[in-house]
């Protein structure tokens, strides 16, 4: 009797998070599955226009590929980016210091500020040609580089971004990084072996399951990434910030195209279903658990 | 159990939709009578010149009247419009909003339900000081019209008086396109740092309209869905776009680039006078005026030699609009009829929606000094070279980004004038054939 009261509680606790699943999250999926198929402007009712909008996504829309082209190279270039920075701060932050934990938090701090207006603000006075980055470079007779007006250039700068809030991965780094065992570091030291060496056959082997987990996480965000390159770039100069998120929003809310843009969100769902599973498939191939061994 | 377990995910869901239901109900219920509290909302865009004044107009209100409550709600324009549609489709518009003309044809061809239409209106909001052709022109399709004209814009040159003297420019009300040009080669004499001129991407795609309506005395698209202008016309756009960068009579678009969503209140370039002028709308002198430390001139818009249409645009700064399914329409109607004519309105609000579309609110604020005479003459320097209302199909929120594209297109470099002529006429052709089939 107490089990079926204590079910009977908890289910009354986390009826606010149902409700808010069912109604922002389980509706809109949904719903939007069905608007994928209309030709709906937000301000008329909805048109069943069965597989057009698919059709006129991968034949006729030229900024479709584009886009997908520079979401895919964003990920690339953010993902391993932001992994190796988190890792290598969460690593500095393992170091026995005094007052670690404050390092910790001030480390944390970017990631609370995210990709705030003041954030693009300050990225685009960072970043334009006179902007303080360049003034650096002119003082060992560098640049001056269009971080964020040449096309070139923009799509790494709001990596750069992405790079800088790793603080929720370095926090799971941080906590690998703690598990591995001190007795197998002792061991390497006495057979004589260097810290890089360490490195690569200690630490790297045993955290590679937080790797795993922080690759798909940052893998999703990162094909899914609008506030960073919506309020620094617009998506330009010439489309090369123009992500697949940024595409979707203009077509729903500016091209009066909600039933495009659902079509167009289940094809990136589709995309992130692929990678997501890619990279499951091969993590037995690279990833180590302690109690398991070598999972193949 | 698991009816037990149903049931209280049910109770669960009923109770946060009753207390949603009970925040909705509050407004309805409290306007049944006169003088119960009514709380309105009021959507604007606009800088922090606007955004203060029209707060104080809002206190002022309800000042006079204590039953009223208005809480605004007001941010950039650049994601106003988002915002609105999102709020309209999903039944949270406020009762009062702000609408561009831009946005017009796109929102009525919709669906007009969402909005009251003004010719309804005549008896309860005094339109007497309005010109009712300027607002029709820009503001109805179809005998709907969207909203009224809060003031009247005109398309001009804003420029940094003491910058253009230095470098020797002679900066008046007759310019062409040439001598634009030439001003670009004297201020490279004077100082090759600086630049005669710089667009952000809104006065670009502005600049290319009204040149391409010079040249071909059309708007971009014709009603009937047909281009309005020949490849030569565009080609002979573009070459000058590629002139004034090759000249550097404006800066590379590499480096105004990260500025091209703000106006030149917000650019450090033009604060720091390195660049001398900025075409532009007189509802933005406001804002130019408060964050410039250096006096401010302007100067017509060029026209070019021989146009077959003087193209420059003069349009309301934006309408205002009501909330067809507001609950407290009496009183929204109230609100705007004040904001419109009101003395004390009228002097709360100045110059901050440009030139006042109401007559009697232009001669009050003229008799007060409190009008900047730079908005009033570019105003009236662009009203004789008017372009007339801009065809619905042109401002197409795709056809506008259509141009942007090749604006920048041509700009970097990546493509001849020949090219993003081609480029431009082929994307305006199909955009053009998708409106047709959907009207």
């Amino acid at each position: 009797m107490s089990s079926i009261k204590g079910r009977y509680i908890g289910l009354l606790y986390v009826s606010p998070w149902i409700a808010g699943f069912l109604v922002f999250q389980l509706y809109p999926f949904v719903m939007s599955f069905f608007y994928s198929f209309t030709d709906f402007s937000l301000l008329k009712p909805p048109r069943l226009i069965g597989l057009k909008n698919f059709v006129y996504m991968f034949t006729r829309d030229k900024d479709y590929y584009q886009s997908l082209k520079v979401t895919l190279i964003y990920g690339m270039i953010a993902v391993p980016m932001k992994l190796a920075f988190a890792l290598l701060v969460a690593m500095i932050l393992n170091l026995k210091l005094r007052y670690i934990n404050v390092f910790r938090t001030f480390y944390y701090l970017p990631s609370i500020l995210g990709g705030s207006v003041a954030i693009a603000i300050l990225w685009r006075f960072l970043f334009n040609r006179s902007g303080v980055v360049n003034e650096f470079l002119a003082m060992v007779h560098l640049g001056p580089v269009d971080w964020l007006g040449s096309d070139r250039w923009a799509l790494f700068t709001l990596s750069l971004l992405t790079v800088w809030q790793f603080g929720s991965s370095m926090v799971i780094f941080l906590a690998g990084l703690k598990q591995v065992p001190a007795d197998l570091y002792e061991a390497a030291k006495v057979d004589g072996a260097g810290r890089l060496r360490v490195f690569f056959k200690v630490t790297l082997p045993l955290i590679t399951p937080m790797i795993f987990f922080n690759l798909i996480l940052q893998m999703i965000y990162a094909l899914q990434e609008f506030t960073g390159p919506y309020v620094i770039t617009g998506g330009g100069p010439l489309k090369s910030t123009y992500l697949y998120a940024l595409m979707l929003y203009d077509n729903a809310f500016s091209f009066l195209k909600m039933g495009y843009a659902s079509a167009q969100s289940w094809v990136l769902f589709a995309i992130i279903i692929v990678f997501t599973a890619l990279i499951f498939k091969s993590s037995p191939y690279w990833t180590f658990y302690q109690d398991e061994g070598a999972g193949k | 159990m698991k009816k037990a377990t149903i049931l209280t995910v049910v109770i669960a869901l009923c109770l946060s939709v009753m207390a949603y239901a009970n925040g909705q109900s509050e407004s309805p219920s409290a306007t049944n009578t006169a003088q119960k509290q009514v709380n309105m909302r009021f959507s604007w865009w606009g800088g922090d010149a606007r955004h203060k004044a029209t707060l104080a107009a809002i206190s002022l209100y309800s000042e006079k009247f204590p039953n009223v409550k208005i809480e605004g709600e007001y941010g950039q324009f650049s994601s106003f419009y988002q915002k609105l549609l999102t709020q309209l489709s999903g039944g949270t518009a406020p009762d009062i909003f702000q609408v561009d003309f831009k946005w017009v044809h796109d929102l009525l061809s919709q669906n007009p339900k969402w909005f009251v239409n003004m010719n309804t209106m005549s008896d309860k909001i005094d339109m007497s000081g309005l010109d009712m052709k300027f607002a029709r022109d820009w503001g109805e399709v179809n005998g709907y019209l969207i909203g009224l004209p809060l003031g009247m814009n005109g398309i001009g040159l804003v420029y940094n008086k003491d910058l253009v003297q230095k470098a020797g420019i002679d900066i008046n009300n007759n310019w062409t396109w040439d001598d634009v040009l030439a001003a670009g080669a004297k201020m490279k004499k004077y100082d090759p740092a600086k630049y005669a001129l710089f667009f952000n991407k809104d006065y670009f795609t502005y600049m290319f309209k009204v040149q391409m309506k010079q040249r071909s005395g059309y708007d971009l698209i014709k009603p009937d869905y047909t281009l309005g202008f020949s490849r030569e016309d565009a080609v002979a756009t573009f070459s000058y776009i590629r002139k004034l960068i090759d000249t550097g009579t404006i800066p590379p678009l590499e480096e105004t680039v990260p500025f091209e969503k703000v106006y030149a209140d917000q650019t450090p370039n033009w604060l720091n006078q390195k660049y001398a002028i900025f075409p532009t709308s007189s509802s933005i002198i406001p804002r130019i005026r408060s964050a410039s430390q250096f006096p401010l001139g302007v100067a017509r818009y060029p026209v070019l030699k021989d146009a077959k249409n003087p193209g420059l645009i003069t349009a309301p700064t934006m309408l205002i609009a009501l909330n067809a399914s507001s609950p407290n329409l009496p009183e929204a109607t109230k609100f705007v009829n004040w904001f419109l004519n009101d003395k004390d309105a009228i002097m709360t609000l100045g110059d901050t929606r440009g030139l006042p579309a109401v007559k009697k609110a232009r001669e009050d604020l003229l008799a007060a000094n409190k009008l900047d005479q730079n908005i009033k003459d570019m105003v009236e320097a662009a009203l004789p070279f008017s372009g007339g209302p801009e065809d619905a199909q042109t401002q197409n929120q795709e056809v506008v980004v259509i141009i942007e594209d090749y604006i920048q297109q041509v700009g970097y470099g990546k493509m001849t004038p020949a090219q993003a002529a081609d480029g431009i006429m082929k994307d305006l052709k199909d955009k053009a054939a998708e409106m047709k089939s959907q009207a």
